[in-house]
């Protein structure tokens, strides 16, 4: 009889292990697929638009206090940054990766390395003037330009880049204020027409050679 | 309540979605009277339909439980916003998420992004919309399933993009990563006069049926290769609030604008309700 009924836990046992077992399988798979990544999408770091989006001209100023508008972006490649000179992270590390476009793309093409310029344009002009500019970018490559002008221009011209910002709302002359703004990299064709866009994160290596075959 | 939905979404990946779907594609389709009559009164009730506003108010008139689903509503039911310079819901629904794309990063709920490529299976046109703005619209099983153009546009592809099919229940949408980049969905690329706009219908689990007005059903059949279709030389024209496709069952609808286009959105928040016709924001 007390054999009978330990024999009967005994099953009992094994049934209700294999339970328990069946539900933490499913469980951990569970578990594990919701964790696991989603399938790729293509990785290219440029994003080419189907056709090149033509800008309209503006009147914008250069780091040497001279016009800058369409014609400058015409005979050669550029690639554009937006931000500002008081910007505490993005700008700054997003100048460092130009720099380093710019040094593998020399690499890459040798000779033709003055084919692209490289242009930071300011969208707070009330802080940053031409000269301050050009302190700031020639820190990070002698070669950049920096670009900056009045709201009235520069809002329109990023409205066709698509490049948003925002400044936050200040006292007039008061040093201290944000500018929320976007972080793409945008690549520019000789012709003066949106080519394409790289947006954050930014990959200086992968850049770099996306950039010299998207030019050659 | 983290880890359940987490076990609740993650059994989902164990789901024979398909299969799922098409025992409920058939079980919409039964046309014996008392049944369809039976499922439409009983489900219409459970889920909360509003009876007023269809159509069609003598339920053994819908051929089918599916008719009903996607029953058309009476005339003036869903008015169109009258600023000739908005753009409007496609769908009635709730707001899932909604704002500006950030880089080519949609949000899909707190936390969790994906990106313009792969939601447009790497259409060149994703370039088009990085730094632009993004609707994303979650129909529930009571609600009027067609979608309607958010502004008149010209068809220029169709993209059926197979995938599985997740629900799209807020508690999954907040669990399951990529999950509008996983799912079945039909990408409907239009050319309109403020740049290309993007209408994706995301199918979800039960839910595998989608139509466009030009082509018909799009899935089933499932498929397993992306199909590309090239529309634009068929001069498709729609206008704004026109019907453009149904679901044959609920699920999510999300339209992504260009950043130039749109000078400003309605400030909606997640959950928001939604009816067709009604505005999202503002052209330029």
């Amino acid at each position: 009889m007390t054999e009978l009924n330990s024999k009967n836990s005994n099953f009992r046992l094994i049934i209700l292990a294999m339970f328990v077992g069946i539900i933490s399988a499913v469980a951990g798979i569970s578990l594990w697929k919701v964790m696991q990544g989603p399938p790729q999408p293509s990785d290219a770091a440029l994003m080419v638009l189907p056709e090149p989006r033509v800008i309209a001209d503006f009147a914008l100023v250069d780091d040497e206090g001279a016009p800058f508008s369409l014609d400058n972006l015409r005979g050669r490649w550029s690639l554009m940054f937006f931000g500002y000179t008081h910007c505490p992270d993005v700008c700054p590390s997003t100048l460092y990766d130009l720099k380093l476009i710019q040094e593998k793309f020399d690499q890459l093409n040798g000779d033709a390395a003055s084919s692209l310029q490289v242009l930071f344009v300011s969208v707070d002009p009330e802080r940053d003037s031409p000269e301050q500019l050009k302190q700031y970018v020639s820190y990070f490559h002698p070669g950049f330009t920096g670009v900056t002008g009045p709201q009235e221009q520069l809002a329109p011209l990023t409205m066709q880049l698509g490049i948003a910002y925002r400044i936050d709302e200040h006292e007039a002359g008061s040093p201290q204020y944000n500018v929320d703004h976007s972080v793409s990299i945008l690549l520019m064709d000789p012709q003066g027409s949106l080519h394409g866009v790289f947006p954050a994160p930014h990959d200086a290596d992968k850049m770099a050679g996306e950039l010299a075959a998207a030019i050659n | 309540m983290g880890l359940i939905e987490k076990l609740l979404s993650g059994f989902q990946y164990l789901l024979p979605h398909h299969l799922l779907s098409r025992l409920v594609y058939a079980f919409m389709r039964i046309r014996l009277a008392p049944v369809k009559n039976t499922q439409i009164a009983l489900i219409g009730s459970m889920v909360g339909v509003e009876w007023a506003e269809a159509k069609i108010q003598n339920i053994s008139e819908f051929e089918n439980f599916n008719a009903f689903f996607t029953r058309e509503l009476a005339n003036g039911m869903r008015p169109i916003d009258p600023d000739p310079l908005s753009f409007i819901s496609p769908s009635d629904g709730r707001i899932s998420e909604c704002g500006r794309i950030t880089n080519d990063r949609i949000l899909q709920a707190k936390g969790h992004h994906y990106s313009i490529r792969s939601l447009l299976a790497n259409d060149p046109l994703s370039a088009e919309f990085i730094n632009g703005f993004f609707h994303t619209i979650y129909l529930a099983p009571r609600d009027y399933h067609r979608v309607h153009m958010p502004i008149a546009g010209k068809l220029q592809r169709m993209i059926h993009v197979p995938g599985r099919l997740f629900s799209v229940a807020p508690y999954t949408v907040r669990q399951v990563p990529d999950l509008f980049a996983r799912n079945e969905r039909v990408v409907s690329l239009f050319e309109t006069t403020h740049g290309p706009m993007a209408v994706v219908l995301v199918g979800a689990m039960l839910v595998s049926s989608m139509e466009t007005v030009w082509s018909g059903v799009v899935t089933p059949p499932r498929g397993r290769k992306i199909v590309h279709g090239d529309w634009s030389r068929r001069d498709i024209n729609l206008k704004k609030g026109e019907e453009m496709g149904r679901f044959n069952m609920g699920s999510t609808v999300i339209v992504l604008l260009p950043p130039g286009a749109v000078s400003s959105i309605e400030p909606y928040e997640s959950s928001d309700v939604m009816v067709m016709g009604q505005k999202l924001g503002r052209l330029r």
